[in-house]
């Protein structure tokens, strides 16, 4: 008997369909993969599972009994639940408190803080999570709280564990060891829903895979053995991609400064000794893992922290970059952040709104009028050539999938006219189509000319896109190499410089 | 971005208290009366007052909702109570319940419509808490009701030694807050949803329920101040609450409380309302003029957020630069 078991679900948001009639059953003691495009509707259908959202038709049985879950506690009550996609820890309050959320151990009325901490440490040690119950979560790097949520849900009694996207933002060797704890869980006879976009680790780790797409079930449970990577995305996209392989030979002219330039650098962070260049028509590759100092050393260049030693030089010119304002309008430098949510976008505005942002001053009329006809004439261009899926540039970018959104942040500096782009995580959470798309668009702001920065935590990804690669650990460049597209030289020799 | 441990805004106010010190010696200096028994006395129970006004904007601040009805549910508790008292002659104790059970309500109500509209508490309690000053003046058309009974009097401007009876209001709030959001679940639950809503509700923690407390809790301890302040003027004062709106926002702030949610600081709403008790009745005691006093509470509310953000701001940098003594208290911990 299935563990869980949705039956043609029908859901819609204001008219758009999200869900046309998906299937899935979770058995227990498997491993379940959920595979998809970005906007294909796998989050809304978890959300439905967990009662966030309400089926509008469609049945759900849990344990062969057929329930309607009214909210999130009623799914919980019934042993369903969820690691979301975005963090969802409270970061004022303790671990052990995060832990028990729902229903903290209380005595006479008041917390039972001591029971609280001793019940923590059973759970943290249950999936292999060494930090203080007493820790506060935002002390957490973002593995270690990926780690602590799926604590939360096992210490909710969860017989079913949704799991979306677990891997998004966290290194391979982090990913290897939450996969040996879900293993664990499984054979110890929980049934589970992986969400990836990583087809690798959903060979590695699941035993069944089904597809959805536009919100339809393309394929259901089939065995992972009967299938091969190319089948799934297939099955994903409904037609055949190719995947891209190593980037066009860089035309960065050799001669002259280069267009960035660090030499010695040492920030308020940490960093220290920082060598570093980019040219015009040049990819640079910053790869390390999660919590190596690359988004600070990022962050130090635009100036929102102080840089404390070294130079920094823009076509051989030492530069001071005061703050974003600056490193934009005087230095001509762009930064993506890998935030998109957080600090990318204004969701709540028009697509052409988000773009146009960075040059507004540029589109403003005679009297100071940015209308919306010169914003759409002057973004128009950039979002086509990037393919995104929208309904008009009047829609708020909060209504686009994940990997639009992403789109969109790269966009907005595109469209601005930077010379120099640093890009962090380009790919977090975007689909195998949308990644290729994104790879194009780096590659061909190469071509015109712009100096590129990509700092990533993906290794295919670096290998992917970079001319060059640099490897950062414990805010130290450790190592530099010339990519010369072999993947496993170069990763190899890249994992080599880490350990 | 690296972020320290500690709450770095929780202790923003202890060179703030350093600072008090400071001037409360100069005070005493310039001043004979500043440093007397009775002095001391004024401070504590204006103190009193401003941490209940505090108080009753840190519980919904707990949950990342703003009221700006603190003022003018003081006032509509203090004149329902008057009313009762002098005009209807009820008794102290039933008064006053009904007064504290008023200013429940009236908090309720916003909590509920909050809760059910989907309108932020800003707005709901911009409209409510005109409502309910209005409600205050038509009752008494705009005249206070005097001849309150002595008992109540004698509470409100009564004293032992140095300290007023008042400040027994203003401790057991203190104390039963500090349990309230430091042991209690309704508590953790109102801050969990002030510090992430999504990973609250998630959890299947109820919004409603939350709403219903924090939006109650601040509208009883506004009843609470409105009934301490006509205690203390000995009338029931239809604008006694009309200044209230502002300082219910200082105290936090300069307390530690955050303005997003999440984090209170209960301890730093008595040190607040110490410091600014102190700080006023210090200026006017040496001469200076009532508006300047305003200014230096206004100036004072800069210097603390600064200090707090002193990460990100350069005004807060140069002042931590320039004053390296405090930085290591304010901060907790360096970059």
């Amino acid at each position: 008997m299935s563990a869980i078991a949705a039956r043609d679900i029908w859901k819609s948001f204001a008219g758009t369909a999200a869900l046309s009639g998906v299937s899935l059953a979770l058995e227990p003691g498997s491993i379940h993969a959920l595979v998809g495009e970005n906007g294909a509707g796998k989050s809304t259908l978890i959300k439905t599972l967990t009662g966030v959202h309400r089926a509008d038709r469609g049945t759900l049985s849990v344990g062969g009994r057929e329930h309607v879950f009214h909210g999130p506690e009623e799914a919980i009550a019934s042993g369903v639940s969820a690691v979301h996609q975005e963090r969802n820890l409270v970061p004022a309050f303790s671990v052990a408190e995060n832990l028990f959320l729902h229903a903290p151990p209380r005595r006479l009325g008041f917390l039972d803080t001591p029971r609280l901490y001793r019940d923590a440490e059973t759970w943290l040690r249950r999936v292999g999570l060494a930090v203080s119950p007493r820790a506060r979560a935002s002390s957490l790097s973002v593995a270690q709280g990926q780690l602590l949520e799926i604590a939360r849900a096992l210490a909710l009694q969860a017989k079913v564990l949704l799991l979306d996207e677990p891997t998004a933002s966290i290194t391979e060797r982090e990913a290897a060891v939450l996969f040996e704890r879900l293993r664990e869980l499984s054979r110890a006879g929980r049934a589970m829903l992986f969400v990836s976009h990583k087809l690798d680790e959903v060979f590695a780790l699941c035993d069944r895979v089904t597809v959805i797409r536009d919100g339809r079930t393309i394929l259901e449970a089939a065995p992972r053995a009967d299938l091969t990577q190319k089948d799934v995305v297939t099955a994903m996209v409904g037609r055949s991609i190719t995947f891209g392989s190593r980037p066009a030979p860089s035309t960065a002219a050799r001669s002259g400064p280069p267009r960035l330039e660090l030499r010695g650098v040492s920030t308020a962070f940490g960093h220290t000794d920082i060598n570093l260049d980019i040219r015009g028509g040049e990819v640079v590759g910053l790869y390390g893992l999660v919590g190596a100092g690359r988004t600070e050393l990022a962050r130090a260049l635009l100036g929102l922290e102080r840089i404390t030693g070294g130079t920094v030089a823009r076509d051989g010119v030492p530069i001071h970059i005061r703050d974003p304002r600056d490193a934009l309008r005087q230095h001509r430098i762009g930064y993506v952040s890998e935030d998109r949510k957080g600090e990318g976008l204004i969701l709540r505005h028009a697509i052409r709104h988000n773009v146009a942002i960075t040059f507004w001053d540029r589109l403003a009329g005679a009297l100071g009028f940015v209308t919306p006809g010169r914003e759409r004439r002057a973004v128009g261009f950039t979002v086509e050539r990037m393919a995104v899926r929208l309904a008009s540039l009047d829609q708020p970018v909060g209504e686009l999938s994940g990997g639009n959104q992403q789109k969109i942040s790269v966009a907005k500096w595109l469209a601005s006219d930077v010379d120099i782009l640093i890009i962090d995580e380009p790919t977090i959470g975007v689909d195998v189509r949308t990644k290729e798309d994104m790879y194009g668009l780096v590659e061909n702001a190469k071509t015109s000319g712009l100096a590129i920065l990509v700092i990533t935590s993906d290794l295919a990804e670096v290998i992917r896109i970079s001319d060059r690669i640099l490897v950062m650990a414990e805010k130290r460049v450790v190592h530099q190499t010339q990519n010369l597209g072999d993947y496993r030289t170069i990763s190899e020799e890249i994992l080599h410089a880490i350990v | 971005m690296p972020r320290s441990d500690a709450p770095a805004t929780t202790r923003s106010w202890v060179p703030l208290l350093a600072m008090a010190a400071v001037a409360s010696a100069g005070f005493a200096l310039v001043n004979a009366q500043f440093a007397t028994s009775f002095n001391l006395y004024v401070i504590l129970s204006s103190a009193a007052l401003l941490s209940l006004i505090g108080f009753s904007q840190l519980t919904v601040l707990a949950v990342g909702e703003f009221s700006l009805a603190v003022g003018s549910i003081g006032s509509l508790v203090g004149v329902a109570t008057g009313y009762l008292l002098v005009t209807r002659s009820v008794p102290l104790a039933p008064a006053i319940g009904f007064g504290l059970g008023l200013g429940l309500l009236c908090g309720v109500t916003n909590g509920a419509l909050v809760a059910v509209s989907g309108v932020g508490g800003f707005v709901v309690t911009l409209a409510t808490g005109g409502a309910f000053a209005g409600i205050a003046l038509a009752v008494t058309e705009t005249v206070p009701y005097t001849g309150l009974p002595n008992l109540l009097n004698d509470f409100g401007t009564g004293r032992l030694g140095p300290l007023p009876a008042v400040l027994a209001v203003s401790l057991g709030v203190a104390l039963w807050l500090g349990v309230l959001y430091g042991w209690r679940r309704t508590g953790r639950t109102m801050l969990a949803f002030g510090g992430n809503p999504e990973a609250a509700r998630l959890s299947g923690l109820s919004r409603r329920t939350t709403l219903l407390w924090a939006h109650g809790l601040s509208g009883l301890l506004a009843g609470a101040a409105g009934i301490v302040a006509m205690a203390q003027l000995h009338e029931a004062n239809p604008n006694a609450g009309s200044g209230w709106l502002l300082q219910s926002f200082t105290i936090p702030i300069v307390g530690g409380t955050l303005l997003t949610g999440g984090e209170v600081s209960v301890v730093g709403i008595l040190v607040a309302s110490l410091i600014l008790a102190t700080i006023s009745d210090g200026l006017i005691l040496v001469n200076v003029d009532a508006i300047c006093v305003t200014l230096v509470q206004g100036v004072l509310v800069f210097v603390v957020v600064s200090l707090g953000r002193s990460r990100e701001g350069s005004f807060g940098r140069w002042l931590r630069n320039a004053l390296p003594f405090m930085s290591a208290s304010a901060m907790g911990s360096q970059p």
